[in-house]
């Protein structure tokens, strides 16, 4: 019951910064913003492929949740909101972006093509983790950025995913085998 | 990488990369957002109480909806003749209701004007869980500013259920338990029909005329809401098919003294018991899909006064006198959560009654993690559930939470299948804890 009772904590910790908003306090936005902006950009990297245009999708997530706010009716609901505001964001993106095909692991090091050598075997190696993250099934791949973005994963995994916290550790367990077996197949691949 | 505890380190980092220039684009945004226009919500005197029915149940109850009809005959020829007097009995078993109309609603404009403004409606529903719902909500900013239209496209078939904002382009799919998706649809539907197609008891209605209208000879029935004490009131105007007792048409009017009255809504292009219309199923759910497990019941509607917060899930009248209503309350205190601290008054909603509810507790349960309780209101007096709502209100350091709750109404023949859903959804089909609809009746 404890664990349920920090869900709904967390429920209502959205709920009042909503509601602060609306009432026109806008640093509380600043606290939703701190709250999903690392989400919102690591799903926007997904659909994007590189990270300038994530975080340029990322800003203006937030500024669409901004304006649209007052339509909001469930403020408790804001981060299962917001995410539904980022796939559709991401589908626009991915529209106006058609003609492109831009692959994220060489954007990735084009972003950071000035940086010292060691930055740039990290961000090489981040890269090759990402690659493989993107090829887990969706729900697994939420498991895994929540649980490395959020300071409480299990709690917005069930306002977002609508997921119990045994089913989030569940889903977080096979996400991590599944990394896990194509580490493996990698080093392997490395080896050979 | 070969050790779990390298590979965590190497998945942190790599997660970093989202950290890196967090701070410096908050400002950014930030100082972006200080030259919008706000977003204060104008919130009513009672916006503390206000009742945060789900979005749409509560797009429902808030907006005026519209539609005009045309009816098909389902035995044009048969000879009997239905009055007014059943309509809301008919309309609890009909199968399928296709209608269209619009609204007309004063709104601002972009310079300022005010403006009246038609807004086309449509809404299909098919028990037992389908339903395609276009509705409105009008937000008045004041001081001149252009009204805030908000357009809400709701769709339910099966297992799963859409919601889209046109306006926003928010679109979002989500699995729903079948059970679950009954209760929704019928409660839509129920709320629709007393909302827009009888408005109260029908012995409130009169034969007023009998006129054709979309082809069909009808019979005119009135009715005159809101007593004009204050000048104000609605007209409710039904051509009712007298072969098969259905409406075929549906106006309201805004009525104040001194005026003529003001069409508010008009209803239209009424098909009763036809197959859904092509392209409104099946959904459309390739990327919008959100997966979820099923853990429990939700709350159909929440409302909070301070600390206290009141949730409602359905109710279901089992008689005119007796209604189940399952509802959660608690209050937070630092982290922690203690339930049923206020136990709320219930009482008849819409309308002025001195009718006594009785109230008594029936079982308690947990779901998702939160505690629920099935209490059972019964009536006294001469008043009688017809589509009347109940109102829940918790107080807290006077400060009150209220919500509505429409009980459910079923025919005689799906009543004990609905009771049945209701209990296997919370207290489980068997075991000492279930309830069971004749020992409640009695």
């Amino acid at each position: 019951m404890f664990g349920k009772g920090r869900d709904l904590l967390r429920e209502a910790i959205d709920a009042d910064a909503v509601n602060r908003v609306q009432a026109g306090e806008l640093n509380a936005f600043a606290e939703l913003y701190d709250r999903y902006a690392r989400l919102v950009r690591c799903l926007s990297f997904e659909g994007t492929g590189n990270l300038s245009d994530a975080n340029d999708l990322c800003q203006e997530v937030f500024m669409k949740a901004y304006r649209q706010l007052s339509e909001l009716h469930e403020p408790g609901r804001f981060g299962f909101w917001l995410t539904g505001i980022t796939r559709n964001a991401i589908i626009d993106w991915q529209r106006r972006k058609s003609r492109e095909k831009a692959r994220f692991v060489d954007s990735v090091l084009d972003e950071h093509a000035g940086d010292i050598d060691e930055r740039q075997a990290d961000q090489s190696r981040a890269s090759e983790l990402h690659a493989m993250i993107r090829e887990l099934p969706e729900t697994e791949r939420m498991a895994l950025h929540l649980f490395y973005l959020d300071e409480q994963p299990a709690e917005t995994a069930r306002q977002i995913l609508k997921m119990s916290q045994s089913g989030f550790y569940k889903v977080l367990g096979r996400a991590r085998s599944l990394l896990a077996e194509k580490l493996k197949n990698s080093e392997i691949a490395n080896d050979e | 990488m070969n050790s779990g505890n390298q590979r965590d380190n190497g998945l942190r980092n790599a997660y970093d990369v989202f950290s890196e220039d967090h701070e410096s684009q908050r400002d950014e945004l930030m100082s972006r957002i200080a030259n919008e226009p706000n977003v204060v919500v104008t919130k009513s005197v009672a916006q503390h109480h206000w009742y945060k029915l789900n979005r749409m149940i509560a797009t429902i109850a808030a907006v005026l909806l519209i539609m005009v009809s045309s009816l098909v005959l389902l035995n044009s020829n048969t000879s009997v003749a239905y009055g007014i007097e059943t309509l809301t009995q008919r309309l609890l078993a009909v199968r399928s209701l296709h209608v269209q109309g619009f609204i007309v609603q004063k709104v601002v404009n972009s310079q300022g004007e005010r403006e009246t403004k038609k807004f086309p409606v449509r809404w299909y529903f098919e028990r037992p869980k389908r339903l395609w719902l276009q509705s409105y909500g009008f937000s008045d900013q004041g001081d001149g500013r252009a009204t805030v239209v908000q357009q809400n496209h709701t769709v339910i078939d099966g297992d799963l259920r859409v919601s889209e904002d046109p306006s926003s382009g928010n679109r979002f799919v989500v699995p729903v338990d079948p059970r679950t998706s009954e209760l929704m649809v019928e409660l839509m539907i129920q709320s629709l029909t007393f909302e827009q197609l009888v408005h109260g008891p029908t012995d409130q209605f009169s034969k007023v005329r009998t006129e054709y209208a979309n082809g069909v000879k009808c019979d005119v029935y009135e009715q005159k809401l809101g007593g004009l004490s204050d000048g104000q009131g609605t007209l409710q105007r039904i051509w009712l098919n007298p072969r098969n007792g259905l409406p075929v048409r549906v106006d309201i009017f805004h009525l104040s003294s001194g005026a003529e009255p003001q069409l508010a809504l008009t209803l239209s292009n009424i098909l009763a018991n036809e197959d859904a219309p092509d392209n409104l199923f099946p959904l459309e759910h390739d990327h919008a899909l959100i997966p979820r497990e099923f853990a429990g019941i939700e709350a159909v509607g929440f409302s909070s006064a301070g600390p206290a917060r009141l949730g409602t899930w359905y109710a279901l009248q089992l008689s005119s006198t007796k209604a189940l209503v399952c509802w959660t309350q608690h209050i937070m205190v630092d982290d922690d959560i203690r339930w049923f601290t206020h136990e709320p008054k219930f009482s008849l909603a819409g309308q002025e009654s001195n009718a006594v509810l009785e109230v008594e507790n029936l079982r308690e349960f947990s779901s998702n993690g939160v505690r629920w309780r099935w209490s059972l209101i019964s009536l006294s007096g001469e008043e009688q559930f017809s589509g009347t709502t109940i109102r829940a209100t918790v107080t807290y350091d006077g400060n009150s939470a209220s919500g509505e709750i429409l009980p459910l109404q079923f025919p005689e023949d799906r009543l004990q299948e609905a009771f049945d859903v209701m209990q296997e959804l919370t207290l489980g089909a068997t075991g000492d804890n279930v309830l069971t609809l004749d020992s409640l009746v009695k």
